[in-house]
């Protein structure tokens, strides 16, 4: 009886500490560092530095749907399973990152190589990076100084951004990708929010396909083109499924919540019908 | 031999059930809401620094710091380097040297100009186990604030309902904070045994916290009864614990939360 009783209290010690996930507040990413994304699936196995890939340089020059749909980046660390053939093959990083295409200009360097040579490491610490002191090419302050800023996340209003020119965001790639002719765009409409007291959702589909197309949300993070037919709710959107697929780490985040509750609420009692 | 054995055996026993309980003395006053950060300092050869909650509470919102900011609530837990204090980032985003409070600029934190306003600056933080005299003490500070039930702790609720303190809710320069939400209303929360509800205000909390303090990182849902949690929970310092027990009223003041009075 004695151990029956142990056996149970150890159990519920333990139920008690392994879901302690939540109820704290850890560290939050600065403005340099929101978007981050590290990736580990190959590097450490061959002997290389896990890579930092910091979404913010990028956004600045493509839009969402060049990576994530026409190359087809995953949208969570590690399941896109990048390794080095595959780059020098062509495919992810290195759609871009061949030696030859040019950006800005300049040619843009290539993503891996079969056997670096000593004198090409710094080539390789250039994404390989985690954990050492390397000297970026761009500066997260120089690079944003003049933009638009917001709370939270980047610290940067993208959207202002890019709408008073201060980056244009390319949205194919010549010669690689293409686009087929743009479709009609839905008008914003209103998401009602659970709780009477929150403000509804105004949703823009405008504001979205400028950088996600349609293909970036359709029809694998939202399945229905029909207003009610995915049902969730900010439990998943905490969770970092729908919306919080790009608003917990990429895209502005759930922090902000008046960026999406905007609506004004009318109230009953102050003098409305 | 076998009595004296079996005596310092009791014995034995007695100390270890009693020495456990004993250990949450309530720290005095001044040391209530105290944080040592120790991440790199010792490291480094500096003395470790101690923050103390009550002053800059009396100037700003919970908000500032833990919602624009960004620090953790946890001693430790957001890894302040003399470097993001230098760029401007977590304590440097208002000791910069620059900003202004009361007429008065406010000391950088962390700095590469040696000597700087006479060597006297770094101390002003990195003080634990050296006797520094404070700029500010605790007790004349709080002379005259309302204090919290038979204790020395300050009702900061109170003394900002009488206008003693007006803490600021935003950092000059800081955009996007004029899209207030109206708070929901109150609503009671079960409490699972004899005790009585707890009836949770959100307007209370949210004039120092906003959503985004708790939301989603604490509490992540928005759905009353999603996250589960007790008292062991908060005890242990998660949840409502975070707060309460080492910066807000400590947990010891049950009646300020279990006030539903609903026959059970």
């Amino acid at each position: 009886m004695k151990r029956v009783l142990l056996a149970v209290f150890v159990v519920l010690v333990s139920a008690g500490m392994v879901s302690a996930q939540t109820g704290l507040k850890k560290r939050r990413a600065l403005p340099f560092e929101f978007g981050r994304v590290v990736l580990n699936n190959y590097s450490e196995k061959a002997g290389f530095s896990p890579v930092i890939f910091d979404h913010w340089v990028h956004r600045s020059k493509y839009t969402c749907r060049v990576c994530h749909v026409d190359i087809g980046f995953a949208m969570k660390a590690g399941l896109t399973n990048i390794n080095a053939s595959d780059n020098m093959a062509g495919y992810y990083c290195g759609a871009c990152h061949d030696g030859k295409m040019l950006s800005e200009g300049q040619p843009v360097f290539a993503a891996c190589a079969k056997k670096p040579s000593p004198g090409e490491k710094e080539r390789c610490d250039r994404c390989h990076s985690f954990g050492k002191e390397v000297k970026k090419k761009y500066g997260f302050a120089e690079f944003t100084q003049r933009f638009p800023k917001e709370r939270f996340g980047n610290g940067i209003d993208w959207e202002r951004t890019e709408a008073e020119g201060y980056v244009k965001p390319l949205d194919v790639i010549p010669g690689m990708t293409a686009r087929k002719k743009a479709l009609p765009i839905a008008k914003d409409f209103v998401l009602d929010a659970r709780l009477e007291s929150m403000p509804n959702i105004i949703f823009s589909h405008k504001k979205h396909t400028v950088w996600n197309g349609c293909e970036l949300c359709h029809p694998e993070i939202f399945l229905g083109v029909k207003k009610g037919a995915t049902r969730y709710s900010m439990e998943e959107i905490f969770r970092g499924q729908y919306c919080g697929v790009c608003h917990m780490n990429v895209a502005f985040p759930l922090l902000d919540c008046q960026r999406c509750h905007s609506r004004p609420v009318q109230w009953r009692n102050e003098g409305n019908p | 031999m076998k009595g004296a054995l079996r005596a310092w055996t009791w014995l034995a026993l007695v100390f270890v059930l009693v020495a456990p309980a004993s250990a949450r003395d309530r720290p005095v006053s001044a040391d209530y809401g105290k944080v040592i950060i120790d991440n790199f300092s010792s490291h480094q050869g500096m003395a470790a620094v101690r923050f103390d909650h009550w002053f800059h509470r009396s100037k700003f919102t919970c908000r500032v710091c833990h919602g624009d900011i960004g620090f953790s609530m946890e001693a430790n837990g957001t890894k302040i380097t003399a470097e993001t204090n230098m760029r401007g980032f977590y304590c440097g985003s208002c000791h910069n040297g620059r900003s202004v409070d009361d007429g008065e600029s406010i000391f950088p934190a962390c700095s590469t100009i040696p000597n700087l306003r006479g060597g006297k600056v770094c101390a002003r933080c990195h003080s634990v186990g050296n006797n520094i005299r404070e700029n500010r003490d605790y007790l004349s500070f709080t002379r005259n604030l309302p204090k919290a039930r038979g204790e020395d702790l300050v009702d900061w609720e109170e003394a900002e309902a009488r206008g003693l303190v007006k803490p600021a809710d935003t950092l000059p320069g800081t955009p996007g904070k004029d899209r207030a939400l109206r708070a929901q209303e109150d609503f009671s929360i079960r409490s699972k045994g004899w005790m009585p509800n707890i009836i949770f205000s959100h307007k209370k909390h949210a004039l120092w916290n906003s959503c985004e303090a708790c939301h989603p990182e604490i509490f992540p849902s928005v759905k009353r009864g999603a996250v589960k949690y007790s008292m062991f929970e908060i005890f242990d310092g998660e949840y409502c614990g975070l707060c309460h027990d080492r910066v807000a009223f400590p947990l010891s003041e049950c009646e300020k939360c279990h006030t539903d009075n609903v026959r059970k």
